[in-house]
């Protein structure tokens, strides 16, 4: 509703709008003869900026004399505040997001307008390590809830003029500020575009984490793996934005979604791209293989044990007879059992408080490593597999939710058909994995479709020298992708 | 059920026949029936054959611009009574085929693998991931042919490796003699099961670039390939594979590397991918061919009924050893009259149809000119 010429009404109303709520607070002044209210939020702007920028400096209008309410308006507007932020707001939702936004709103007695000047001084979590995602080498800041400051990281970053920020508001009740974030002259306009699309489709009424946002972006995708992938880093997303993705940091999480997401992208960090190339491929293969062990050992074992023990060696084949010998379950049962228990214990030591979180890995250790063991329950070579999967799953974070499933799958799959339902479990992983297109590129691209050029930092990584010969690193060139590289036309 | 058009690369379609083309390798025995051939005729039959094979998709690409037209849209053009018979008897035929495919490999899996298992335990979880495979499209399909691909090469590689240390030359002195009965049938042993022809005639409409050096680079890799395993059967076990129902198989068996042995139960598992691509690959062009015969309205209901049908008669054919050779039977005889007689048949119809338009145009221009 627009905002009226009458300050009263406009005050009562605003009230009306918040239920009264006692964060919500206005300020009467006379300026120039005209009564004037400032209205904002307690706890979202600075006294002290507010007192300095805006107060202070509209004293010299006190004693003004200005007729006309409009002229005044118009005459403030033009005055050089402090703030550099200034926008003039027209209805009475306006003010009251701006006010809920750490703004301060001047609201004039006969003017049908208001300005909203940003004296922003909210409380926020200070910039510090990720904890999801460390480096040994590489900048040791991480991004925070509030995303204004997050802007700031990036900007420091990528001083070009072709990076852009776009805003919008999601969330009916919420209105969460989010910024779309890439780069002009590599960013494809249809998928920037296909991303305004979708994030247009969200209804909900609030938006809490970008969790609540990446389905609506990842839409039709009814597999384990997702084509939206997120950082907390902001090195980590200057590096994407530089291969024509686009970044969209959400208020209130420090988690930075990027689209498209590929899945080769799993396997790479930031300190890939400073460490040596003999190296980083040694750790590339290494990670691959990681994420191979994960989600194959448990159901690779079973079904080898179980269905073709000829394949194993005597004496290992004699060392697990003897250890499988006492225990009461069948192998797959055993697996699906200790496997739960493993998930259990991880999920209790991720929701425990601190002060109690060390008795998890205390009884963690005594059920899984001796008791069971040392009851019959399970046998040794069980134990070990659990510990291999568990250390393997956690070399690749991004993938550990797909692998807790899948590891569950092949478990089954090995023990019902023995190493012909692994090969259709890794059929249908397969298939799945290659029918996902994220926003018209596919998501096994370069694997496959294969692609020379850009297969240069998939399992290996060439030199920079090398990287910098092609422009292999931009997505939308990839082998199979649909869409083209506009080459600066984002903003089309 | 994808109906529109879906483009794959050149590579990953040849690579896709290619594989389509291992599966018959890897399922085939020798016939109890079936005289002895000296290999030096086997080996003239395997390359001339393949060479007839590229000769004829040479003729199809031919046939109109160099580009090929899929065959089914290209009948349909000219024929439309002729054309959706044509479609449905080709869709009868990959149907058979696919069925015929799915129980040589499952009768291989239940002989050599799991004797003491039912059929259907292997049966019916392939039906459901090759139902999947159909579903998610051809373009997805092609995406894992190619990892497929590389999984094959690699078990290919290792068999090689495994073996080449058991190779005796001197077997090869013997089998050394060409003679014409061997190389006649061979030669067309090889045409008869060959399916990579249909494959390409029909699924040629998802190429993004249809350029004939598709079907060249099939041709290189599958004749090298045939003839390389034939080569490695025939030096590393000599007399042996004669009596083994499954040669290949045997041989891989037999491949040691010292540090790792039973090597088997790892080709095992390539070899189900090997199967699922020839498999999908038959019942993508069986529902490509649907195409020209349903309405719009009834293709995704009656696309999912024949797949049922092709199930159905896959755990009917399954369980027996006589319906098994009467469908063998049917799929090769089929094979000829669908493309061996119809090719030059189609070229003259084409022939006829360009000549026949432009005689009209000429007709025209002078009408003009008076």
């Amino acid at each position: 509703m627009r905002l009226c010429a009458d300050l009263t009404e406009n005050i009562v109303a605003l009230r009306a709008l918040v239920q009264n709520s006692s964060d919500f607070l206005n300020k009467s002044i006379h300026l120039a003869g005209h009564r004037c209210e400032l209205v904002f939020c307690e706890g979202m702007i600075g006294i002290g900026t507010l007192a300095e920028l805006i107060i202070e400096p509209l004293r010299e209008y006190r004693d003004a004399c200005i007729q006309e309410p409009e002229e005044l308006f118009l005459t403030l507007g033009r005055t050089d505040f402090l703030a550099a932020d200034q926008k003039v707001v027209l209805t009475r939702e306006e003010v009251l997001q701006f006010a809920m936004s750490g703004f301060a709103v001047l609201l004039i007695d006969g003017c049908e307008k208001g300005l909203a000047l940003g004296v922003q001084g909210f409380n926020f979590r200070s910039i510090s390590e990720p904890g999801n995602e460390q480096n040994m080498r590489g900048s040791r800041e991480g991004f925070v809830e509030a995303a204004r400051i997050n802007l700031t990281m990036i900007r420091r970053r990528m001083k070009s003029p072709h990076l852009k920020f776009e805003y919008m508001n999601l969330g009916s009740e919420s209105k969460t500020d989010v910024f779309l974030v890439y780069m002009t002259d590599k960013v494809s306009a249809k998928v920037l575009a296909e991303i305004k699309e979708r994030l247009g489709t969200i209804r909900l009424e609030a938006i809490l984490d970008s969790g609540y946002v990446t389905p609506f972006l990842d839409k039709k995708n009814a597999s384990l793996f997702s084509g939206v992938g997120y950082t907390e880093r902001p090195d980590t997303l200057c590096g994407k934005i530089m291969e024509g993705r686009v970044g969209i940091l959400i208020d209130g999480t420090p988690f930075v979604l990027v689209a498209p997401y590929l899945f080769s992208e799993n396997f790479q960090s930031l300190d890939d791209y400073a460490q040596r190339p003999y190296y980083v491929t040694f750790i590339r293969c290494l990670k691959f293989l990681a994420f191979t062990i994960s989600f194959l050992l448990p159901g690779g074992y079973v079904a080898v044990v179980t269905h073709h023990p000829e394949l194993l060696h005597k004496e290992l084949l004699v060392k697990i007879i003897e250890a499988q010998q006492g225990t009461p379950f069948p192998l797959m049962v055993e697996a699906l059992i200790i496997h739960i228990i493993f998930e259990i214990m991880r999920e209790a030591g991720l929701r425990l408080p601190k002060s109690v979180g060390h008795a998890v890995s205390i009884v963690g250790a005594l059920v899984i490593g001796d008791a069971a063991v040392s009851a019959g329950l399970i046998g040794t070579p069980m134990v070990l597999i659990v510990a291999l999967t568990a250390v393997s799953s956690f070399v690749v974070p991004n993938l550990y939710e797909p692998v807790t499933i899948l590891k569950f799958a092949f478990i089954l799959l090995g023990g019902f058909w023995g190493l012909y339902g692994i090969s259709l479990g890794l059929l249908a992983l397969l298939l799945n994995l290659c029918s996902i297109n994220t926003f018209g590129i596919p998501y096994t691209s370069p694997i496959s479709p294969f692609g020379k050029a850009a297969f240069r930092d998939v399992f290996v990584r060439a030199s920079w020298p090398t990287l910098q010969r092609s422009r292999s690193g931009i997505v939308q060139d990839l082998p199979g992708s649909s869409v083209q590289s506009d080459g600066g036309h984002g903003d089309a | 059920m994808h109906k529109g058009i879906q483009y794959i690369g050149r590579k990953q379609f040849a690579l896709l026949l290619v594989l389509s083309n291992l599966f018959s390798y890897l399922t085939y025995y020798p016939r109890a029936t079936a005289g002895q051939v000296e290999f030096g005729s086997s080996i003239a039959g395997l390359v001339l054959g393949n060479l007839a094979v590229w000769g004829i998709g040479a003729l199809f690409f031919a046939l109109e611009d160099g580009t090929g037209k899929n065959l089914c849209d290209f009948m349909l053009l000219y024929n439309r009574p002729l054309g959706r018979l044509y479609n449905g008897l080709l869709a009868a035929f990959l149907g058979l085929a696919a069925a015929h495919s799915i129980c040589g490999f499952v009768r291989f899996l239940n002989r050599e693998i799991f004797p003491q298992s039912s059929y259907l335990v292997f049966l019916l979880p392939f039906l459901g991931v090759l139902i999947f495979g159909v579903v998610v499209g051809i373009e997805s399909f092609a995406r894992t042919a190619s990892v497929i691909f590389v999984c094959a090469a690699l078990s290919v590689a290792l068999i090689f490796f495994g073996t080449v240390g058991n190779v005796e030359p001197s077997a090869l002195r013997a089998y050394s003699q060409v003679r014409w009965n061997g190389l006649w049938g061979t030669f067309v042993a090889v045409l008869q099961s060959n399916v990579e022809l249909l494959l390409l005639f029909t699924l040629v409409k998802h190429l993004a670039q249809r350029t004939p050096s598709v079907f060249q680079g099939y041709f290189w890799l599958a004749t090298g390939g045939s003839v390389g395993l034939s080569l490695l059967v025939k030096l590393a076990l000599g007399n042996y594979a004669q009596t083994q129902q499954y040669p290949f198989y045997a041989l891989a068996v037999s491949s040691d590397l010292s540090v790792v042995q039973r090597l088997d139960s790892f080709y095992l598992v390539i070899w189900v991918l090997i199967s699922f691509a020839r498999v999908t690959a038959l019942l993508l062009a069986l529902c490509t061919a649907l195409q020209g015969v349903l309405p719009d309205r009834r293709y995704n209901s009656g696309a999912w009924t024949v797949l049922a049908l092709v199930a159905a008669l896959s755990v009917a054919v399954g369980a027996s050893n006589r319906l098994y050779e009467w469908l063998t039977a049917v799929v090769k005889g089929c094979f000829a009259p669908l493309t061996l007689a119809l090719l030059p048949l189609l070229y003259v119809l084409y022939k006829r149809a360009t000549n026949g338009g432009e005689k009209r145009r000429g007709g025209a221009r002078g009408e003009a000119v008076h």
